[in-house]
């Protein structure tokens, strides 16, 4: 009983937050960046809220419990991600005010180029707005157990919705604000506390778990790097952290705010959850799904009510992030699908298809959510030939200036063609995405300098 | 060696969370710093 009434009661509080930041909201550019007007830490809360979503909560706690310490290698390629991408790209973001990456894409290269990169971006993540989802449902399942795995994901896709339609940026930046608040006091002291005391602390821990998830290799080497490289660079060019870096007020709070975020919160935020993931070995050990370690342990080790609130934590970590990744979905089509294929719309009309269109990608996402097989291969499938095919354009945009349309072009089908390549032979020995970055990369260093030459001599 | 970790786990958790929220109350309520 505790459980569900606090999870109304976290629910509604979202949902009155909302309807009060629907009043600031009065442009398009208000709806998606907050006007350019994010103050420094209310952006690095935004930003920590973004990137702590199911893949960094449950992910590496899972990943800790299925492989020990190896499993860290996801927390370790995505901090070292959320860095790079702070000290590289966040200030040259923002001084080339844009809103979304395919806008991005069209300043450097081009109408064709973005069109294409538009399309593959909405692809990606919309596969990570459909994981969000499901993984919303799992968790509110948790709390009412009755409960089908339908019902739990429409209700939680409506709660977001709310908030999200009505009060855009302005509403995800301050409910960011209440979600980082609960998932620092449960993810970052109370679980860890309560999980070492109970195992008799490091000492403890050492002591009763098996050696083998000691080693640091037991994943296996290839499957290390792969992870890391993929949580890495999908980090590095992540599309819900431009739009927060967009949304900074100058290019250098920009870069402070996604190092400061990166460093203070997620970092240790993720090194708490392979903690978690890691005592559970102990605690739990017949646990079927790794997936459900967190909300295990959770249960297991808590109150009644205090249970229900560190579940809220959970709650608000992925609710954080789907709402933010919706956003995105919606900003993007709206500004560089719709809004290109008819250029008159007036201000009123981009905001009401971000609205609509934020609606509409959602009603979709609730249906992959629920019928789609395994969340995270989802993710991974869909996001690879974007992720291989982005990485090296967004290098090449900022620090090679020879690279052109054409280069992009053929960059861009290299990393779909070998990447769906790899994947559909099984992916021997390293990932398709890897092996689609790979690709991408040679044919950029190759095809660049050859079609500058001859553009050049035109 | 493994106490040192666990003090910097469980001290290190409370005092980043507590930074980080105290920090946000004063952000919110004292500065009140807005976004409008």
């Amino acid at each position: 009983m505790a459980k569900i009434l606090v999870a109304v009661l976290y629910l509604a509080v979202i949902v009155v937050i909302g309807l009060l930041s629907a009043k600031k909201v009065k442009t398009a550019d208000g709806f998606a960046t907050a006007d350019r007007k994010i103050p420094f830490w209310t952006n690095v809360y935004s930003m920590a809220s973004a990137q702590i979503g199911a893949g960094a909560t449950m992910g590496v706690a899972s990943m800790c419990y299925a492989y020990g310490v190896s499993g860290f290698s996801l927390g370790i390629g995505a901090a070292l991600g959320a860095v790079l991408s702070g000290l590289v790209f966040a200030k040259k973001i923002r001084e080339s005010n844009v809103t979304t990456i395919p806008e991005l894409i069209r300043k450097h290269l081009g109408m064709r180029i973005a069109d294409i990169m538009s399309a593959l971006t909405l692809f990606a993540i919309f596969g990570v707005l459909a994981a969000q989802i499901r993984s919303l449902g799992t968790i509110l399942q948790i709390f009412i157990p009755t409960l089908s795995l339908a019902s739990s994901c429409i209700i939680m896709s409506v709660v977001m919705l709310v908030y999200a339609v009505l009060g855009g940026m302005v509403a995800a930046t301050r409910t960011d604000k209440l979600n980082v608040a609960i998932m620092i006091i449960s993810v970052m002291v109370i679980i860890p506390i309560v999980a070492l005391t109970r195992v008799g602390g490091f000492e403890g821990l050492v002591a009763k778990i098996d050696p083998q998830k000691l080693n640091p290799t037991a994943m296996g080497l290839s499957s290390m790097i792969s992870l890391m490289l993929y949580f890495g660079l999908s980090g590095m060019v992540n599309n819900e952290n431009f739009l927060r870096i967009c949304g900074a007020k100058t290019a250098g709070e920009a870069k402070g705010a996604t190092l400061t975020a990166a460093l203070l919160i997620y970092l240790p935020y993720m090194l708490c959850c392979s903690v978690i993931g890691l005592v559970g070995v102990v605690l739990i050990p017949q646990l079927g799904a790794s997936d459900s370690i967190m909300p295990a342990m959770i249960d297991q080790m808590t109150s009644d009510v205090g249970g229900a609130f560190l579940l809220a934590g959970l709650l608000a970590a992925v609710m954080g992030t789907a709402a933010s990744v919706a956003m995105v979905c919606a900003v993007t089509f709206s500004r560089d699908v719709v809004k290109r294929l008819r250029p008159s719309m007036d201000d009123q009309k981009v905001l009401l298809t971000q609205r609509l269109s934020l609606i509409g990608f959602t009603i979709a996402g609730i249906f992959v959510a629920i019928f789609g097989g395994s969340i995270v291969g989802i993710m991974e499938d869909v996001g690879a030939p974007s992720g291989a095919a982005l990485v090296p354009l967004f290098c090449g945009v900022f620090f090679w200036r020879k690279l052109n349309p054409t280069s992009a072009l053929i960059t861009i089908i290299v990393a779909i063609v070998s990447t769906l390549s790899w994947w559909a032979i099984g992916a021997p020995y390293i990932s398709h995405f890897v092996f689609g970055l790979i690709c991408a990369f040679v044919a950029m260093l190759i095809s660049t300098p050859l079609t500058y030459r001859k553009e050049v001599s035109i | 060696m493994l106490k040192i970790l666990d003090y910097l786990v469980m001290g290190g958790g409370v005092l980043i969370a507590a930074f980080l929220l105290i920090n946000m109350f004063r952000e919110t309520f004292i500065k009140k710093s807005k976004i409008d």
